[in-house]
Parts: C-alpha cells; sequence; structure tokens
C-alpha cells in the first residue's frame, strides 16, 4: 500500500493542491490578491510534481515494481515523463493566470482549484493501466476543462464555447465507452494486458466486434487530440476561452491525448496489426496525420485572430503528432507485438507545448479591463512598448514554424527522422506532404513577427499587463525553448526512455504475476 | 427461469445507443442533447453489464457503477452550463449560439 502510494506521488501532490486549495480558499480574505496567491502556490506545487517525477525517475530502475493499485497505475518511464510534461504545463499556466483573471473581472479560487483537478486528471490518463483510470482520468480532466472554458460567466463567448466543447466532448466519451464496453466484452478484463492477449488471438466470429470496438475508441482519441474530421469544437473552444486556458488546452490536454493513446495503441492495441484482425492501423493513423495538418495549416492561413489561429495551428501539430505515432522501434511497424514508440512523440510534445504556453502567456499581456485583445492589427507595437512579450511571443512563432535553433526545430526533425526509418521510407510521402506543409505554416507564424515588429504604430498607446508572475512564466517558457533547443541531446534521449516505457508494466505483469484465472463462460451460463 | 441471450441485450444496446446519437445530431435544444447523451452513457452501461452477467465477470458491473457516477457528474456541469447560457442570453438552443462562428 506504501509503495503504490510513493509510486502515485506526483498524482498525489496534484490531488491534494486541488483539494486544499478548494477547502482553504473561502477562508482568505475576498481579495483579489488573495485570489492570486493561489497562482504562486499552484506554481509551487506542480514543480512538487515534477521533482518527484524526477526522484522516480532517477530511483525507478527496478521495472517489476513500476505498478501501483493492482494494475490500474503505473509509474513507468512513459507515465513519468508524460506526468512531468502535464504538471509543467500547469505550472506555467498558473503562473501566467492571476493577472489575467483580474483585469477580465473574474478571479475566483476555484479557477485554481479546477487547474489541479484537470492535471490531476491529466496525470492519471497518462499512468493508467487499464481502461478504468484512463476513462476516469479522461473525465476528471474533461469536466474540469468545460468549466474552465466556460470560467469567464458573464462573456457571452466564453460560455458559448463550453457549451459548445461540452456536447462535443461528452458525445466523445460516450464513443470511448462503447468502445471500451465492446474491448472488454471480447477480453474479459480491463488491464491493456488482457485486452492486448484478447486482440491478439481472436476468437472466431469477434473479428467484426473488435474493428468496431477499436475503430470507436480511436474516434474519441482522434476527438480529443482535435484531429480531422472531429476538429469542429477547436476554434471556438479555443478562441473563447480564457487565453491562459487556451493554453493549458493546447499543451496539457494535448499532451494527456497523446501520452494515453500512445499507451492505448501500443499497450493495449499491440498486435492487431499482426493478428488476424488486419486492421491496418498505422496506415489510418498516417491518413488521418496528413489530412489533419493540411486541414489545419490551410484554414490557418486565413485567420485574423492569433487565438483563432493558434487553434487552427494546434489541428496541425496534432497531424504532426499523428503522422509520428507510427514511428516505433524495433522493426517500425506498428501493431507488431513487441513495438515500442520512439522518442519523437515525447520529444515533438515538449517542444510544441513549451512553445505554445510562450505564445499564450504573452498574448494575456494584451487587453485588459475585461477586453481581450487578441487580433493580429492589436499586436502591432509589442515589440516596442513591451520587448520582453514580444520577444517571446516571436520566439514562440520562430518554434512553432520549426526553425533552428529553438526547441521546435529539432522535434520535428527527429520526427520527419523517425518516420523515414518506418519500413524503409514507406512514409516517404507523407513526410514529404509534411514538410510542404510546414512551409506553408511558416507563413502565418512568421506574419505575427511582422505584426508585433514591424508595423508602423497607430496613434493609440495600447496599456499591456505587467505582472511578476506572468514574466516568471514568460522567462521560463523562453529560457526552455532557448536552452533545450540548443543541447537537446539529454531532452532526446529522456524521451526515448519514455517511448521505450510504455509497455514496461505490462512486461513486468507477464514475469511477476499470472492473471487471475477467469471463470469459464459455460460453467457461468449453466447457472 | 429462462435467460435471456447476451445477442438480446447487446442489440437492445444498440439500438439505444444509435437513438441517442441521432438525438444529439439532430435536436438543437440542450436540454434534449443532454439527455440523449445520458441514453448513450446507459446503453454502454446495458452492454457492460450485459456481458459481465453472460460471462460471470465482476469488472463490468464496477465500471457501470463508475460510468453512472461519471454521468451524474456530467449532467450536474452540463446543466450548470445550460443555466450560465440561458442567463446571458435566454435561450437554450444550440443554434442561437453563434458568436464564435464566422
Amino acid at each position: 500500500m506504501l509503495h503504490d502510494l510513493a509510486l502515485t506521488s506526483p498524482l498525489l501532490i496534484l490531488l491534494f493542491a486541488a483539494l486544499f486549495t478548494l477547502v482553504v480558499d473561502p477562508f482568505l480574505p475576498s481579495t483579489t490578491e488573495a485570489r492570486s496567491f493561489w497562482g504562486r502556490f499552484g506554481a509551487g506545487t506542480s514543480a512538487m510534481a515534477i521533482l518527484a517525477c524526477a526522484m522516480l525517475w532517477k530511483h525507478g530502475g527496478n521495472e517489476m515494481h513500476t505498478v501501483a493499485f493492482g494494475y490500474h497505475l503505473s509509474a513507468s518511464p512513459m507515465s513519468l515523463f508524460f506526468t512531468a510534461l502535464v504538471a509543467m504545463s500547469a505550472m506555467l499556466t498558473h503562473l501566467s493566470s492571476p493577472k489575467y483573471l483580474v483585469e477580465q473581472g473574474s478571479s475566483y479560487g476555484e479557477y485554481y482549484a479546477l487547474l489541479h483537478f484537470a492535471t490531476f486528471g491529466m496525470a492519471v490518463m497518462v499512468s493508467s493501466e487499464s481502461l478504468l483510470s484512463l476513462f476516469i482520468g479522461l473525465e476528471i480532466m474533461s469536466m474540469s476543462i468545460y468549466v474552465l472554458v466556460a470560467f469567464k460567466r458573464t462573456s457571452a463567448a466564453s460560455v458559448e464555447a463550453g457549451m459548445k466543447y461540452f456536447i462535443m466532448g461528452s458525445v466523445a466519451s460516450a464513443f470511448l465507452l462503447y468502445g471500451m464496453a465492446f474491448l472488454f466484452g471480447m477480453s474479459g478484463g480491463t488491464s491493456f494486458i488482457e485486452i492486448q492477449r484478447a486482440l491478439a488471438m481472436p476468437k472466431p466470429g469477434q473479428g467484426g466486434w473488435l474493428h468496431l470496438a477499436v475503430l470507436m475508441t480511436m474516434a474519441a482519441f482522434l476527438f480529443k487530440v482535435a484531429a480531422v474530421p472531429f476538429h469542429m469544437w477547436t476554434p471556438d473552444a479555443y478562441e473563447g476561452a480564457p487565453t491562459p486556458i487556451t493554453g493549458f488546452m493546447s499543451s496539457g490536454v494535448k499532451v494527456a491525448a497523446f501520452g494515453a493513446f500512445l499507451k492505448i495503441l501500443y499497450a493495449a492495441l499491440a498486435g492487431v496489426g499482426m493478428s488476424e484482425l488486419h486492421l491496418p492501423m498505422a496506415t489510418m493513423l498516417a491518413t488521418f496525420g496528413v489530412v489533419t495538418m493540411t486541414v489545419g495549416n490551410l484554414l490557418a492561413l486565413t485567420q485574423k485572430s492569433v487565438k483563432r489561429m493558434l487553434a487552427y495551428s494546434a489541428i496541425a501539430h496534432a497531424g504532426y503528432l499523428l503522422l509520428g505515432c507510427v514511428a516505433s522501434v524495433p522493426d517500425g511497424t506498428l501493431g507488431a507485438p513487441y513495438a515500442v514508440p520512439t522518442g519523437a512523440v515525447p520529444f515533438y510534445l515538449v517542444g510544441y507545448a513549451v512553445a505554445s504556453l510562450a505564445a499564450f502567456a504573452a498574448l494575456s499581456t494584451v487587453g485588459s479591463g475585461g477586453e481581450e485583445l487578441t487580433g493580429e492589427a492589436q499586436l502591432v507595437g509589442m515589440g516596442r512598448r513591451y520587448p520582453f512579450a514580444g520577444a517571446v511571443l516571436g520566439l514562440a512563432m520562430i518554434s512553432l514554424a520549426g526553425v533552428p535553433p529553438t526547441l521546435g526545430f529539432f522535434g520535428k526533425l527527429q520526427l520527419l527522422r523517425d518516420v523515414l526509418a518506418v519500413e524503409n521510407g514507406k512514409y516517404l510521402p507523407h513526410v514529404i506532404i509534411l514538410v510542404l506543409n510546414s512551409l506553408v505554416s511558416a507563413y502565418y507564424y512568421l506574419r505575427v513577427t511582422v505584426f508585433v515588429y514591424m508595423r508602423p504604430e497607430g496613434r493609440t498607446e495600447r496599456e499591456y499587463v505587467r505582472e511578476p508572475s506572468l514574466t516568471w512564466a514568460m522567462g521560463i517558457a523562453m529560457a526552455a525553448l532557448l536552452i533545450i533547443g540548443m543541447l537537446p541531446y539529454r531532452a532526446m534521449t529522456m524521451a526515448q526512455t519514455a517511448g521505450a516505457g510504455v509497455r514496461t508494466a505490462v512486461a513486468s505483469r507477464h514475469v511477476a504475476h499470472e492473471l487471475p484465472a477467469k471463470a469459464e463462460p459455460a460453467a457461468a451460463a449453466q447457472k | 427461469m429462462t435467460a435471456i441471450p447476451l445477442g438480446h441485450i447487446l442489440t437492445l444496446a444498440a439500438l439505444l445507443f444509435s437513438l441517442g446519437l441521432v438525438g444529439v445530431l439532430t435536436r438543437r435544444n440542450v436540454l434534449i442533447m443532454l439527455m440523449s447523451v445520458e441514453v448513450m452513457l446507459n446503453a454502454v452501461n446495458l452492454t457492460l453489464v450485459g456481458f459481465s452477467r453472460y460471462n460471470a465477470w465482476t469488472e463490468g458491473h464496477v465500471l457501470a457503477f463508475f460510468i453512472i457516477a461519471v454521468a451524474a457528474a456530467e449532467a450536474a456541469v452540463g446543466l450548470a452550463l445550460v443555466l450560465s447560457v440561458f442567463r446571458l442570453k435566454q435561450t437554450t438552443y444550440i443554434d442561437d449560439l453563434r458568436l464564435l462562428k464566422r
């Protein structure tokens, strides 16, 4: 029991931070300054969660002891890497929120509690080893995010965005659950290892049902990562949400969704490509990825609002990442029983999460007094009036476009290299389309820097929101982009370990325990 | 007592799920859409419980309980959202929410 608690300590820190915020907040003086305290508190607790992940990473050498709570959660390298990444997203969001909320007139303590709950849900998702914990984590995350999107109660756009996101999201969860119900019905268990065994050797007559189950589960994840054709909610939800939450959605939610997706693909659905099911999962993913990146980039070209443009860019990046999901070792076949993902997706997610958090932190400095000014034309003069925020926004755009020496460049480089290595360049056409897409995306990313730096200012002088913790958020993000961008090898190695760790828990179960014997269906039917 | 075959349960659940999906896609009143989502979740419950009863597994029953709890929480969040939309717009129709469509 104590062992379980130690393994899940990052999750517990996040959970207790949420509960503490919720319980203590009513007793603080009802001033906005008192609420802003929770931003710094949240950043501190998220940093503690990252530290706990680092310690578990360092001391978690023994592979047999990474699973906790009866194979529902694990502290495998992959879980720890992704948990640290979502905690990092939460930390920067906590730092960039307080002043923004005060300016928008909705500074309440519940915001920070919900942010913690959402992070906890994400951490459960990426640490899950069974469908049950995956589903619970997903729902904790989603429900907190629905509320956070609609958090500006007096803003029609915010509430509308929350409503739309909620309806689409709950339909997606229903699909996930229906898929999970059939996966359960075919395999008789909820843990990934049991599902993997059942999928590898389907009983006669199960093929069609398993196809249905896998496709429904995949559809739900395509929705969560905002992939075409399930991307409709993204621009609306991103534009209406409070700016720091938009940053959190494009970093934390995406990281958690891809982390859980990799687990599903490589731990639960491993062997689907090789068994009698013949489900061409890798081809499907690559196709969805190419379509998603093209649609996202083309729609982003015409956007006037930077926030909405970044929403379409989030769709495009989901496309790159979906293509990255097919990159696997040792023989590069997703769906082979012992394949593990390369470090491409985890490493790319680091770069993408940090860059989008930097961009949205810089965007929350614009606009005050209940107004949000995130149109391109409204960024004019930012480079002169608030040089630091302008520089952070510019650097984030350069990193998202994938220009060296930023982190975004190395992320894309490794992704391309790993996808090309699959089956001797089977995905060469996809990679060429990805490169062309990157060229297109450079146009709209660099256009933002043109507005920030090169357009002549009008007569009106804009006021920018300046605040120490927001400056810290921007500073940390900028430092990460540059430092990891210049010295990427350590992070790359860690991402590789994380990718290889996807099956640690599954493998340990093979060795350590045999599954408890299930009651035979025939015996049950006699009752 | 003659047992109900598994196929019947699964067919009923599939029908309920499709009914819920059609409801979400065609109805424009947010409250009815929420009800339709609940129907979809209950279809999932029925599937799980059906599989579990037929095979004498317990995990499906547990999962169904979790889904019931989550569905209740989801309804609470959904109704709160409907309320805050109604406060600002005096409407519960999804077509009247078009501020963000461009």
